[in-house]
């Protein structure tokens, strides 16, 4: 299982993100280098690739706020 | 509030620098943008535009979403401010002749750490340099009751003049994790706002929106500065002078 992390360091502090679109659905087929979602954070939209092939599971649902660093989804 | 200071970049070769002379049609002025960033993104360099746009209404594409959507873009389009998608985050802003827009587009490697606020104290400071020394008082920071408000707005005696957004995409060079960034000001010279904000104003109804922001907490530099026929050509140039003096990030 390979989870889907927003990168730590994609901002500083306390803010929070949400996926403003999850580009595939539960249990879709994915390939490694596949955009996956669109996170939005402070005005910035930060596109999300698959870092594996495999079954996308959905760990956060859009518009869900999370912080920096959440895993977000699991490849398996 | 105030931003925090950017942190100091490498200086690498100089950034690309296009400027458009006369406002372009608005979907290929946006379109190079997102060109800009995935050029970028395959290995490019880093580049700089100064443009203008003829009228439009500048959306993020996740708007397009929305059952309204379809129909308001279409009355708006009539009305004579097409909607135009792009990847960038924020909320919808009206983009006309008279609002210069600054963006830049570069790659950092993870190892920087090049974070979200990094890049907009970066463009921010640039474009807040080009209004000090042409004598404005630029505020870096939040504008209370002004559309689509972001932490690194610009601001004149608490009214808006610019805003930012960005585009972040993840892209690998020579074996190297990174970030390929579009990230991009739009600043408020000498456009016509009374009818910008109508503009915005309209979409947002009917797209379902309610206004969230105040006419009175945006300004443009001419309305800061009546008289002052000269105001374009001296942004256009100092935002230039303000840019290539920093350092290029990437």
């Amino acid at each position: 299982m390979t989870p889907v992390v927003v990168p730590q360091d994609l901002w500083d502090g306390d803010l929070e993100g949400a996926v403003s679109a999850w580009l595939f659905a539960e249990g879709d087929s994915v390939r490694a280098g596949d955009l996956i979602a669109e996170i939005m954070v402070e005005k910035t939209t930060f596109d999300l690739i698959a870092p594996a092939a495999g079954i996308l599971h959905l760990r956060v649902a859009a518009e869900v706020p999370f912080k920096r660093g959440a895993t977000i989804a699991e490849i398996a | 509030m105030t931003a925090p200071a950017a942190r100091a970049g490498p200086a690498p070769a100089g950034w690309a620098l296009r400027v458009a002379a006369a406002p372009l049609p608005a979907p290929a002025a946006i379109a190079e943008d997102a060109a800009m960033l995935r050029a970028v993104a395959e290995g490019g360099g880093a580049v700089a535009r100064i443009w203008q746009s003829e009228n439009c209404i500048a959306s993020p594409a996740r708007l397009a979403r929305s059952d309204r959507f379809a129909a308001a873009a279409r009355s708006m389009a009539e009305a004579g401010w097409p909607v135009i998608l792009r990847g960038s985050g924020g909320d919808p802003v009206p983009l006309a002749p008279g609002m210069v827009n600054l963006s830049l587009a570069y790659w950092v490697p993870l190892a920087r750490r090049w974070s979200i606020e990094d890049a907009y104290s970066h463009l921010s400071g640039v474009a807040a340099g080009a209004l000090r020394s042409l004598g404005y008082a630029a505020e870096i920071g939040a504008v209370a009751g002004a559309f689509c408000p972001g932490r690194f707005d610009l601001g004149i005696a608490g009214r808006k003049v610019a805003g930012t957004a960005q585009q972040r995409r993840p892209a690998a060079r020579n074996q190297a994790a990174g970030t390929a960034i579009l990230a991009h000001l739009a600043l408020s010279v000498e456009p016509d706002l009374a009818a910008a904000i109508t503009a915005l104003r309209q979409f947002e109804r009917l797209v379902g929106r309610g206004p969230a922001w105040r006419r009175n907490r945006v300004a443009s530099l001419a309305c800061r500065r009546e008289g002052d026929a000269a105001v374009l050509p001296a942004v256009l140039e100092q935002l230039r002078v303000s840019l290539t003096a920093g350092p290029v990030i990437g």
